[in-house]
């Protein structure tokens, strides 16, 4: 017992002797690179964000318009997103912006029974009614990428800009489902087998599913639109980059299946973006199905979430 | 001065808002716990810095979207980036396991300014950290954590994704291996 103790004894000191320490000039560094980038990324002091709050639960439809810089750096992306993400939805949003028709936004018939001035013009989109209230952990991003909407149109119905932070409990504006494609006005395709370069300015409105997708249920619709395919057979069109995601809630341990996945394609800037506000990397991500196709879960997976490596392992968990 | 959960709590709500001292007060904290911990998983001290450097980079882009669910949280969470990106490390270079040269592997401060002690801490280091390494992978992520990354085992579990008893049973055995693999050693007078 004794000896056991003794040689337990040993083995802790030779472990808390034994510790490696870092180059000093490494540290410091770091610290210097860290210190800015928390700074740039600083977006409110805690009294703003108090002020917010109370602003945001005062003007739910409006927030106020602060000068910070934190998603400054994510601007240009988001500008460059909407190209992408206008690829289904916007094509309707744009076709309808600035038809006047304020009985579609319950905000407008809102202003129009208040006395109280809304400090920012807001005016409402059309077909922007659907409501969503912002989740703990939700970001302007991420709330953009994951229902797949025109990132400036988003804004705008908002009443937000790309400095704008959102309030967990606020109400955001969405567009509504997508009911029936056909009654939008016809927009030229890609053809998913040869596919055409985009550039921003020739955008196509409208990707057609391939056979092999099953059409989401009605009220998905928004976010099933950014779906491209199920396998990763094409090649992504310059600029673009396809990520693996979760085309249903996949729960921990379970064994993956091509059906539970699906590829969608990021502009590059969008894609940097995002999967910074992942906390990932971009070798966290995968771009083909094959690749994910029976290893396990490791985490649970959220419907339309990228995947990431480490949500993966070879084994049950 | 012991490390509070409701000081760390505190910290890390100011540091999110951009508070540079709270943030300097965090990182000196956990930075050689961080580095400590790389340093054992990937032997190597450039590839420590450069994993390290991402594991930080990745905390404080990704401190906003930082949930704090109570004490442990935030440690549990850093050492969760810290294990991740170590993994990643091993997925992109697949040399896990590989022999690491002396002269590339981390500095082990001894109080000694004799570089022939210097030495002899780094080949203490390196066969340490090979009996370390041997361990199932579960034992050893606890072990490492636990006395390198300065964790509790509530701090292990969160990082880990496991309950506390289940880290105090991986740890007791990760311990009773690490001994008998070091007995051999020990009495040789090798370690």
């Amino acid at each position: 017992m004794t000896d056991n103790h003794n040689r337990d004894r040993a083995l802790l000191d030779e472990l808390s002797a034994v510790v490696p320490q870092a180059d000093p000039a490494f540290r410091d560094r770091l610290e210097a690179q860290l210190l800015a980038q928390l700074q740039e990324r600083a977006l409110h002091t805690p009294e703003e964000e108090i002020s917010a709050m109370q602003h945001a639960l005062m003007y739910p439809h409006s927030v106020p318009q602060e000068a910070n810089h934190s998603l400054r750096s994510v601007a240009a992306p988001l500008t460059l997103a909407a190209a992408l993400l206008m690829v289904i939805l916007a094509g309707s949003a744009l076709l309808f912006m600035g038809q006047p028709d304020s009985g579609a936004d319950p905000l407008a018939a809102a202003q129009q029974q208040t006395a109280t001035p809304i400090p920012t013009a807001c005016p409402p989109l059309l077909n922007w009614t659907e409501r969503y209230t912002v989740q703990p952990g939700d970001t302007l991003l991420g709330v953009i990428v994951r229902h797949g909407v025109d990132a400036r149109l988003f804004l705008e119905a908002n009443c937000l800009d790309e400095n704008s932070r959102l309030i967990p409990g606020q109400t955001v504006y969405l567009p509504l489902p997508i009911e029936e494609p056909s009654a939008i006005s016809p927009a030229p395709a890609v053809s998913l087998l040869t596919p055409t370069p985009i550039g921003a300015d020739a955008l196509p409105l409208q990707i057609p599913l391939p056979p092999t997708v099953q059409a989401p249920s009605a009220s998905a619709a928004v976010t099933d639109a950014i779906v491209v395919t199920l396998e990763a057979t094409i090649a992504a069109p310059a600029g673009y980059v396809p990520v693996v995601i979760a085309a249903q809630d996949i729960a921990r341990g379970a064994v993956i299946t091509p059906d539970m996945l699906a590829v969608v394609y990021w502009p590059l800037d969008l894609y940097q973006a995002a999967i910074s506000s992942l906390g990932a990397d971009v070798e966290d991500l995968y771009s083909a199905v094959e690749q994910i196709a029976g290893l396990y879960a490791n985490a649970d997976i959220p419907r339309f979430q990228p995947v990431l490596v480490a949500d993966l392992a070879p084994q049950q968990p | 001065m012991s490390w509070e959960a409701a000081d760390e709590h505190d910290l890390v709500v100011r540091a999110r808002c951009g508070d540079t001292e709270a943030f300097r007060t965090l990182y000196a904290h956990y930075f050689p716990r961080v580095y400590a911990y790389v340093a054992y998983r990937v032997g190597r001290a450039q590839d420590a810095e450069d994993i390290t450097a991402d594991v930080f980079m990745k905390a404080v882009a990704g401190l906003a979207q930082f949930e704090d669910r109570g004490a442990g949280a935030f440690g549990g969470w850093l050492f969760r980036i810290a294990h991740n990106q170590v993994a990643l490390f091993y997925r992109r270079q697949r040399r896990a396991g590989e022999p690491v040269a002396l002269d590339e592997l981390p500095d082990v401060p001894s109080g000694d300014l004799l570089p022939e002690l210097a030495v002899q801490r780094k080949e203490r280091f390196a066969r340490l950290r090979a009996l370390i390494l041997a361990l199932a992978p579960r034992r050893r992520e606890v072990v490492l954590l636990r006395f390198f990354g300065g964790l509790r085992n509530q701090e292990i579990a969160e990082a880990l994704g496991l309950d506390e008893r289940t880290v105090a049973a991986h740890l007791s055995r990760g311990l009773d291996d690490l001994r008998r693999r070091a007995a051999p050693e020990r009495e040789g007078e090798l370690l």
